[in-house]
């Protein structure tokens, strides 16, 4: 005896329900094609368990064995170092070309033109140091000058502001993500509890936040045998299966600047990511503003000292000469108002005498013998000015080249992942019509069963009825 | 990967950065068309900023040594046309000199001649009042101080003149660390190299000079030979006076030349190094945009295929 009538129908129910399982699937797929970070599913079939008879093994049908979740995640891993890389370039570049319009416009009036024009104000004071007119230029250049300094200080403090306000942001980014995290863990156990197969849809959420969080930092990511993940970085554990351990924000170095550290106070910034830009962002925020700050304190002393010179700085009536320059930094430099309120206390004379330039003539000599730093004889106050902006160009032209290759290997990994995860229309509607067609065909085999059942109950009858 | 899919993500995926990238260069050359320069910021070329910007600086630098010669050679023309009317003045004194000593004159001629050489007194006197640009020119530093006071008897006869300057030199740059004092001092007397009225070294005076000769004419007319003389060394010093400061206007003169040339090699060499090459920014701009049009076209046209469109 083979299988019964009845047993024939169920192979065609089979059919019809494995069919209908990878059309969902398919469907799925297609529905999925445009969502960041989906990875598409295949839909499993095996054979049923075969019937035994004396006659013949008989097969059952067909059994839905699962979803596969078509993902390497040897890619992950190598597309996450890359996009941390690249992001840590993206905010150095950024930051330095925000730095280098700190100077001004390279083209035009910067800093730089202000300080050549500064000196030039009094090398024309030695040609007239009788004429109010030009003490007066000497004085409007000067504010100029000043002005530059203050724009400068004010323009990189601002920076220095929203670079705080994005480490605390990034700060609340990745305590959120963590969390998430941290709930998809006990999700996807939970799924997968009883052996479901795989949580595609919930891993594929739990990958894209992974991704999120290495634009932070470099990750160190194990999955354990129960579907969760532990994320740690730098050493220190983020997140154990269920429990996540907050990031926090402290305020740390000289100057002090705000650091994402783990809860046990460990620096997370480390080989890429996010975090590691900030830490060089703010030393290269740092090192503009000391230079700055070293230029104006430089141009304050040197200038002072020569202009109230005891017994050799005299102003146009003949007093000695005041302090030119208040304050000690590009903040708050700024000229005397004194003399900002009378140019005849500018002292251009080094006696008594109105027409005598000694101490113009002094100052405008800085321009070529003024030097900063102290010790470096070449560099006058405009060389290492120059020498700045060569190096913050330098710096945003190197970031943005490493952040361009990085970003191709991310596009190049992201290319292959989708070889992998991605949804390919042709393929997927080239699987319905195979799905579809199958479930056709499984349709007519119940058909037959049922007209061959017909057949035995209704019109097998006695014979000549 | 021998079989390499390719999913719907991955199509667009590549296209999108192509775009990006063509369409970031093409407004990079239309800043640089517009603006006519290569750059604006260092990134896009540290070094050739570097040189650009040091270039600058030389160059604002050679304007402003130009601008300082250009007002020291004024100040030093004005004192050569004192220095000049000086040198006419002497010269007339010396030609009056001559006339005196002549035997036939009489007392009441060498009287005649008298008043006028009091006139050439006080004309050189009147010298020292000369300024440039409200600067009194031969007072050394004590610039806003008429040069000479002459001080007068009852009748207004000039019987002294006094030197009101100090012996200060005042000097500017005319090329980096290159300082020319310009001024001339009108009397060594309190200090200072060169006077040109009264020269303590040289032991000239002109005013005393004028004084003698103009005494002598009437009650010493032996002593006119020497007047004669005086005058001479006197015509002498102020020319050699002149002498220096056409020697000072010649040494401005070749370094305002050498500042012209040199800024012209800058301007070639900033044009060159920082103007932007417009035939060739143009030139691929039109390929940039071509190639932009192109791969527009081909990402429109691969987007419309699908098996969708052949299904029922």
């Amino acid at each position: 005896m083979g299988p019964t009538l009845g047993a024939i129908l169920n192979i065609g129910v089979t059919g019809l329900r494995a069919q209908q399982a990878a059309i969902s699937v398919t469907a799925h797929n297609i529905a999925n094609v445009n969502t960041e970070g989906y990875t598409r599913q295949r839909a499993n079939f095996s054979e049923e368990i075969p019937l035994s008879t004396p006659i013949g093994i008989f097969g059952m049908g067909v059994k839905f064995t699962g979803i596969t979740r078509m993902r390497q995640n040897l890619l992950d891993g190598n597309y996450r170092t890359a996009l941390g890389q690249q992001e840590q370039y993206d905010l150095i570049g950024g930051n330095a070309r925000a730095i280098e319009g700190v100077l001004g416009d390279i083209n035009g009036n910067n800093l730089g033109t202000a300080i050549a024009d500064f000196f030039n104000g009094w090398h024309d004071l030695t040609t007239g140091p009788e004429d109010l007119a030009v003490r007066q230029v000497v004085i409007d250049k000067s504010v100029t000058l000043t002005d530059f300094f203050h724009e400068a200080s004010r323009q990189l403090t601002a920076l220095d502001s929203d670079l705080d306000l994005q480490v605390n942001d990034s700060a609340v980014d990745i305590n959120s993500i963590l969390q998430r995290i941290s709930g998809l863990n006990t999700d996807i156990n939970r799924s997968e509890q009883g052996g479901a197969g795989p949580a595609s849809d919930l891993r594929d959420q739990r990958d894209s936040l992974l991704d999120g969080l290495s634009s932070y930092m470099n990750l160190t990511i194990t999955e354990q045998s129960n579907g969760m993940v532990d994320v740690s970085a730098n050493g220190e554990a983020l997140l154990t299966g269920q429990n996540f351990f907050a990031v926090q924000v402290v305020s740390t170095g000289v100057p002090a600047h705000p650091e994402i550290q783990s809860s046990g106070n460990v620096a997370l910034a480390t080989g890429g990511g996010k975090l590691s830009g900030f830490a060089q962002a703010y030393q290269s925020l740092d090192s503009t503003l000391t230079t700055i700050d070293g230029l104006a304190s430089a141009l304050i002393t040197t200038v002072n000292n020569l202009h109230t010179a005891a017994g050799a700085s005299f102003d146009l009536n003949g007093n000695a000469g005041l302090t030119f320059f208040t304050g000690t930094n590009a903040a708050d430099i700024s000229v005397n108002a004194a003399i900002v309120a009378d140019p005849k206390l500018v002292a251009a004379a080094d006696t008594a005498n109105p027409g005598n330039t000694g101490v113009a003539l002094k100052i405008a000599k800085l321009q070529d013998t003024l030097v900063y730093p102290t010790g470096s004889p070449s560099a006058t106050l405009n060389d290492a000015l120059r020498n700045l902006l060569v190096k913050l160009g330098s710096a945003a032209q190197n970031a943005d080249q490493l952040a361009t290759s990085y970003g191709d290997a991310v596009n190049n990994l992201k290319g292959q992942r989708q070889a992998m995860n991605g949804v390919n229309m042709d393929e997927e509607l080239s699987n319905m019509i195979a799905y579809q067609h199958a479930y056709e065909a499984a349709a007519r085999i119940v058909t037959t069963v049922d007209e061959l059942m017909d057949l035995i109950i209704n019109r097998m009858g006695r014979v000549g009825l | 990967m021998a079989d390499f899919r390719i999913s719907d993500q991955s199509r667009y995926m590549g296209m999108v950065p192509a775009y990006n990238s063509l369409l970031a260069r093409q407004i990079q050359l239309q800043n640089q068309i517009a603006s006519g320069k290569r750059w604006d910021s260092a990134d896009q070329d540290p070094v050739g900023v570097a040189i650009a910007q040091r270039l600058h600086t030389e160059d604002a630098r050679l304007v402003q040594d130009l601008r300082n010669g250009a007002e020291a050679t004024a100040f030093s023309q004005t004192t050569e046309t004192a220095v000049m009317s000086a040198v006419d003045m002497l010269q007339r004194a010396r030609e009056l000199a001559v006339q005196a000593n002549d035997p036939t004159k009489t007392p009441a001629d060498r009287q005649a001649i008298a008043v006028e050489v009091e006139h050439l007194l006080g004309g050189l006197v009147d010298l020292g009042a000369m300024k440039h640009r409200g600067r009194a020119i031969f007072s050394g530093t004590k610039t806003l101080t008429n040069s000479f006071q002459a001080v007068t008897d009852v009748s207004g006869k000039i019987t002294g003149v006094s030197y009101n300057g100090n012996g200060e030199s005042f000097s500017t740059e005319f090329a980096p660390s290159q300082a020319i004092a310009y001024n001339m001092l009108g009397s060594n007397e309190a200090g200072g190299n060169f006077g040109l009225f009264r020269d303590t070294a040289a032991g000239v005076d002109v005013f005393q000079t004028l004084i003698n000769f103009r005494d002598n004419l009437t009650s010493n007319p032996a002593a006119l030979d020497t007047d004669l003389q005086q005058i001479s060394g006197a015509l002498s010093h102020l020319t050699e006076g002149a002498a220096r400061l056409g020697g000072m206007q010649a040494r401005l003169a070749a370094a305002v030349s050498r500042h012209e040339e040199q800024r012209q090699v800058l301007s070639v060499t900033l044009s060159r190094l920082e103007d932007t090459d417009v035939a060739a920014a143009i030139t691929e701009l039109n390929q940039l945009q071509t190639a932009y049009q192109a791969s527009l076209a081909v990402g429109a046209r691969i987007g419309q295929m699908s098996l969708v469109n052949y299904l029922r």
